[in-house]
């Protein structure tokens, strides 16, 4: 879509699709020359394909770059539930449409396609990871202040989630705002580091009219998982990275980031490892400094065979 | 046979048997129905629902087909015990997984619950490691060619064996044994999974003896009095 919000530099892709992945419409958008060689972006948790319209176009000097909306966010079809394992056959779905790939992932994105790495190394030629080592063993601390999450039993969470989910499985979406300004203030609590202009930029690809305003196009459900995961068996899929790996990391401490030591401990079990910290950025390494992430990406896939 | 709205889909629960006595909920095995319940069913002391698991027998497929027994199939099974009332359980397989979990928190609602071994008990093991990894990658290949079977009328889904690679660490099993007010297990298949022996130990004291439906009947009737 293209809108009337424009931001330095964002680029809308040139092209548009959508492919079938276990019955789901799944949104794809390209920059660069179709015939050269593809490079995957992978958005995390949130968020969406058009939140790369800085980065792909840098990239697409040299390469087709390929970024996609998870289902239930951004213009993917939502579906009736969400799972980990089918998320990474949707990335692998990808991957057998446009072949073997270069790929970028940012935040859950890179968790993703680190799983993708591990499972299905004849679609992956390289992988480059923007902060996205997966969550700290204590979990996700949810904004600034606030204590870590109490830890609660199993059947305590699935408590909750069965309640919240007999309650909430029709849901049509989150509740709208007047305008996409509002939205976008909205987000900027929970990223106070991205600027209003780009929070504009980002609603007005990531957000939908409704009656009573905007609301953002994820699906409510795709927020509510549970399971036995814990984030110990990320370091079993690092272990497991059969390519080189770059690790793009923010010079800046960020709520979103994984801290250390827990960083550095998960990122020496790459068998092939290389990493590069950013300056000046938080977690949107990709939307706080591009040309610092283009130049990263370009050198470490520049000498790929 | 009812229809239920269970999340975005509807699920079918079909009536066994109608006597009166304690009602007892039917979870079955994965890929199975409803129907491995039937010979079961004469020989329970009240009631019999058995469910259709989202993906089997008469409910509804998932749109996207991502199924899971924590998010999916233990909310059908809630469902089912919401529109019943208190209920014992029975489970084969993935339903006796389910079970475990429906058991260990809708504590009030579940005064028992029989483990029975069957298709969908172990899962993909306690976590992933580089050999559970290299299998994961030959299961990969074989959901790919399930997901690319679309037919919205076939039952069961071939999707909801994607499950089957899915860890159950015994931690997770455990929290919930630790609250379920009794747990009764049938024979697991052999080596039976570490999810259940950390399940079994936990409710040892209250079950050494491996009694199966008797033992389950046996805990409704004093349940009763």
């Amino acid at each position: 879509m293209t809108g009337s919000i424009t931001y330095p530099g964002a680029v809308a892709p040139q092209r548009e699709r959508f492919i079938t992945s276990c019955g789901l419409r799944v949104h794809v958008c390209e920059w660069g020359d179709a015939a050269a060689e593809p490079l995957v972006l992978t958005h995390g948790f949130f968020d969406h394909a058009r939140a790369f319209d800085l980065l792909a176009p840098l990239l697409a000097e040299r390469y087709r770059v390929i970024a996609w909306d998870s289902r239930g966010h951004g213009d993917s079809d939502w579906a009736d539930n969400y799972s980990w394992s089918v998320d990474v056959m949707d990335h692998v779905n990808l991957l057998r449409d446009t072949g073997p790939a270069l790929l970028v992932g940012h935040s859950r994105g890179g968790g993703l396609a680190a799983d993708v790495t591990a499972l299905y190394p004849e679609g992956v030629r390289r992988l480059v990871l923007l902060d996205g080592f997966g969550p700290p063993p204590e979990g996700v601390k949810m904004e600034q202040g606030r204590d870590w999450r109490p830890e609660r039993t199993p059947p305590e969470e699935l408590e909750t989630l069965l309640d919240w989910r007999h309650k909430t499985g029709e849901a049509k979406g989150f509740r709208p705002r007047a305008t996409l300004d509002e939205l976008a203030r909205g987000r900027k609590t929970q990223n106070p580091r991205l600027s209003l202009d780009w929070l504009r930029y980002f609603a007005q690809h990531g957000a939908k009219a409704v009656p009573g305003g905007f609301t953002w196009k994820v699906d409510p459900l795709a927020a509510r998982g549970f399971g036995p995961f814990t984030p110990s068996w990320v370091d079993e899929t690092m272990k497991c990275l059969p390519v080189p790996v770059l690790a793009v990391e923010p010079g800046e401490a960020d709520v979103w980031a994984l801290p250390e030591p827990w960083r550095s401990e998960r990122l020496a079990l790459a068998p092939k490892l290389t990493r590069c910290t950013v300056e000046d950025s938080g977690h949107f390494l990709a939307v706080e400094q591009p040309v610092a992430v283009a130049r990263a990406v370009l050198d470490f896939f520049a000498d790929a065979v | 046979m009812k229809r239920l709205t269970s999340g975005r889909v509807q699920v079918a629960l079909h009536t066994l048997s109608q006597r009166e006595g304690p009602p007892l909920l039917a979870l079955h095995a994965l890929g199975a129905s409803h129907l491995e319940f039937n010979e079961l069913a004469p020989h329970w002391p009240g009631p019999v629902f058995a469910l259709d698991f989202a993906g089997h027998g008469a409910s509804d497929v998932l749109r996207g087909r991502a199924y899971s027994a924590e998010q999916v199939w233990v909310m059908d099974a809630d469902t089912a015990l919401a529109h019943i009332g208190r209920a014992y359980l029975v489970g084969r397989g993935l339903g006796a997984y389910v079970a475990l979990m429906l058991a260990g928190t809708r504590t009030a609602q579940v005064p028992g619950a029989l483990l029975l071994a069957g298709r969908g008990l172990a899962g993909g093991g306690e976590a992933p490691d580089a050999a559970q990894i290299h299998a994961d990658r030959a299961a990969l290949r074989r959901n790919l060619d399930a997901a690319a079977t679309m037919d919205a009328e076939l039952r069961p889904d071939p999707m909801v064996f994607e499950t089957e690679s899915h860890h159950r660490p015994v931690r997770f099993a455990r929290s919930f044994a630790e609250r379920a007010t009794k747990l009764v297990f049938g024979d697991a298949c052999e080596p039976p999974p570490p999810w259940w022996r950390a399940a079994r130990e936990v409710q040892s004291a209250a079950h050494a003896d491996d009694g199966g439906l008797r033992a389950l009947t046996q805990l409704a009737a004093a349940d009763s009095v």
